[in-house]
């Protein structure tokens, strides 16, 4: 039995998916109203946070987790990356108001995002000691209030930014979907876990 | 706020059973150490930081618990047994040349909050310093191999070795900043990390890539073998795992151990062989260890070693608690019974072999 944790939403819908085309019946699933447990063959699936996945994927109490790229970069806690499932794509980016550069001077640089742990690891690999500020919501804000020199954020079309008086100055990493599992799991169920993820390869 | 009722995060009271679940956990391996031979050791608590503030600093500054001495000397709680050890062998015990030493005690980690890590850590574990690096290596093995199969649970024995990932990203032209990001990255599983601004050679992230998910039988060490192509030093090693490996495998334990070229230390501290254990339950290693053959030039001699600790305070945690039985015990009250009486029925009690509780 494998314990399965997905992220509740849009990575789930795309996951479920992948598990039909590998041959699962996803009854339990479709009638699973609000329960957060449902079994499936020999899975058991587990519907949680993005944040809670990497947690539990952690600690062993779920062996396989699927959850973004974003979440697990943030994260910086260890289980194994096994596989990109190639949906969920965005990208991690440095932004600001059009036009600046934000290299440009000597000035102490304040930087907003929701990523704090992302953001203070892309600046110390470039040896840049940028001022991180954590902002829960709308990131955007802050470079229009004058809080931040830039933010380090999700971005996906572009749109927002464009729409806010906003552009992107550099990348800092691709996001997608990806399959972890744990270190222990990774070796205790070792047969399984190559087996499943053999099959998951075949459908993406 | 009061702090009375509380403890520190990640410290925990260990009240009746759960105490003696711990002691008979630490009761079993020792057992097991004292049978095959090890003499037991216990080091301070406390230690000077610069104990651990050595070259190969294997334990990160941030990590420690620090106190200070009156003459404002940095202190740490012991986080780890290893360089307590080798101090104590470097100065007291210079002239054994073959040890074999056990030890059983706590070591202290500081961990970031709400992770339900423990800060204080119950470990059991062996040190061998000297003798010939073989056999060593294989009388490590092996005692790792009956202590987790004493613990009874369904576990699994990896190795691997610590030179590996050097040998393979030999000749790419790595900086050695490139080189330590590639190397903590596999030691913390966080190959995601490399993506940030890299210009580091594609054929070195590869290896990063593939490195920490080869493990398993056989077939792991023949793809390690294709990785490792054209380099006789890497070949040459990996002919040591595979040896030691077969000689576990022939002998029955095939379904116990596996290879994982994926173990990889943060600093160059393991020099050979390394290691790594799990049991059902735990999300994590339990057993670790490895070859150190450099660690004792930090004294100043040049010893070679080996060992390996387990994490009693996880184990633990997965057995359910049992409930003590009362025994054989009787009861004597202080009042009306002189000193003289009471010491007699506890005498009387202990020849028979049963409790005697004296009423409060």
């Amino acid at each position: 039995m494998l314990r399965i944790a997905l992220t509740k939403g849009r990575i789930e819908k795309s996951a479920v998916e992948i598990i039909k085309k590998c041959g699962y019946d996803m009854s339990d699933y479709d009638n699973k109203s609000r329960r957060l447990i449902v079994t499936t063959g020999n899975l058991e699936l587990v519907l949680a946070k993005a944040a809670d996945v990497i947690t539990y994927i952690e600690r062993g109490v779920c062996d396989i987790g699927v959850v973004g790229r974003d979440t697990i970069l943030e994260s910086g806690r260890e289980f194994y990356e096994l596989l990109d499932l190639g949906f969920g794509k965005c990208r991690f980016a440095l932004a600001g108001i059009k036009g600046r550069n934000f290299y440009n001077g000597y000035t102490h640089k304040v930087v907003a995002t929701k990523y704090p742990n992302v953001a203070k690891q892309y600046f110390m690999t470039k040896g840049i000691d940028a001022e991180i500020v954590k902002i829960e919501g709308s990131v955007e804000l802050a470079p229009l209030l004058g809080l931040a020199d830039a933010i380090v954020d999700i971005v996906e079309t572009g749109t927002t930014l464009v729409e806010n008086g906003l552009e992107v100055y550099e990348d800092i990493a691709n996001i997608s979907a990806r399959c972890i599992v744990n270190i222990a799991a990774m070796k205790l169920k070792n047969q399984e876990i190559s087996d499943l993820i053999l099959k998951v390869k075949e459908q993406i | 706020m009061s702090f009375s009722n509380i403890t520190p995060e990640g410290t925990r009271d260990l009240i009746f059973e759960e105490y003696d679940r711990i002691k008979s956990l630490e009761d079993l391996l020792c057992n097991n150490f004292e049978m095959l031979g090890f003499l037991p050791i216990q080091t301070p608590n406390i230690e000077f930081y610069d104990l651990f503030d050595s070259e190969r600093k294997y334990i990160t500054q941030e990590n420690m618990l620090k106190t200070s001495d009156l003459d404002g000397r940095i202190l740490v709680l012991r986080p780890d047994s290893t360089a307590p050890i080798a101090r104590a062998v470097s100065a007291k015990l210079k002239n054994e040349d073959k040890l074999k030493i056990y030890y059983n005690q706590m070591v202290y980690k500081q961990h970031p909050n709400y992770r339900a890590m423990n800060t204080e850590e119950h470990q059991s574990g062996i040190e061998i310093i000297g003798g010939d690096g073989e056999k060593a290596d294989l009388c490590a093995l092996l005692t790792a191999f009956q202590s987790l199969k004493a613990i009874g649970k369904s576990f699994k024995i990896e190795i691997g070795h610590s030179g590996l990932l050097r040998l393979l990203l030999e000749d790419l032209g790595l900086s050695d900043n490139e080189y330590m990001r590639i190397k903590n990255s596999i030691a913390s599983l966080n190959t995601a990390a490399l993506d940030f601004g890299s210009t580091i050679n594609p054929k070195a992230l590869e290896i990063a890539r593939i490195l920490p998910i080869l493990c398993g039988g056989p077939e792991a060490l023949e793809k390690a073998r294709l990785l490792a192509q054209g380099k006789e030093k890497a070949q040459k090693l990996l002919d040591y795992i595979e040896k030691l490996y077969n000689a576990f495998s022939d002998a029955g334990y095939s379904d116990y151990i596996m290879y994982d070229m994926g173990i990889v230390q943060k600093i160059d501290y393991y020099t050979g062989i390394v290691f790594r254990g799990y049991i059902d339950g735990v999300g994590n290693a339990v057993l670790s260890g490895g070859r150190y053959d450099s660690l004792y030039d930090c004294f100043g001699q040049h010893r070679i070693a080996c060992g390996f600790a387990i994490n009693v305070s996880a184990v633990a945690d997965t057995f359910s608690i049992i409930e003590r039985t009362p025994g054989k015990s009787a009861s004597i009250s202080c009042d009306g019974n002189s000193i003289a009486n009471i010491t007699k029925e506890i005498e009387d009690a202990a020849t028979q072999g049963f409790k005697i509780n004296i009423e409060i």
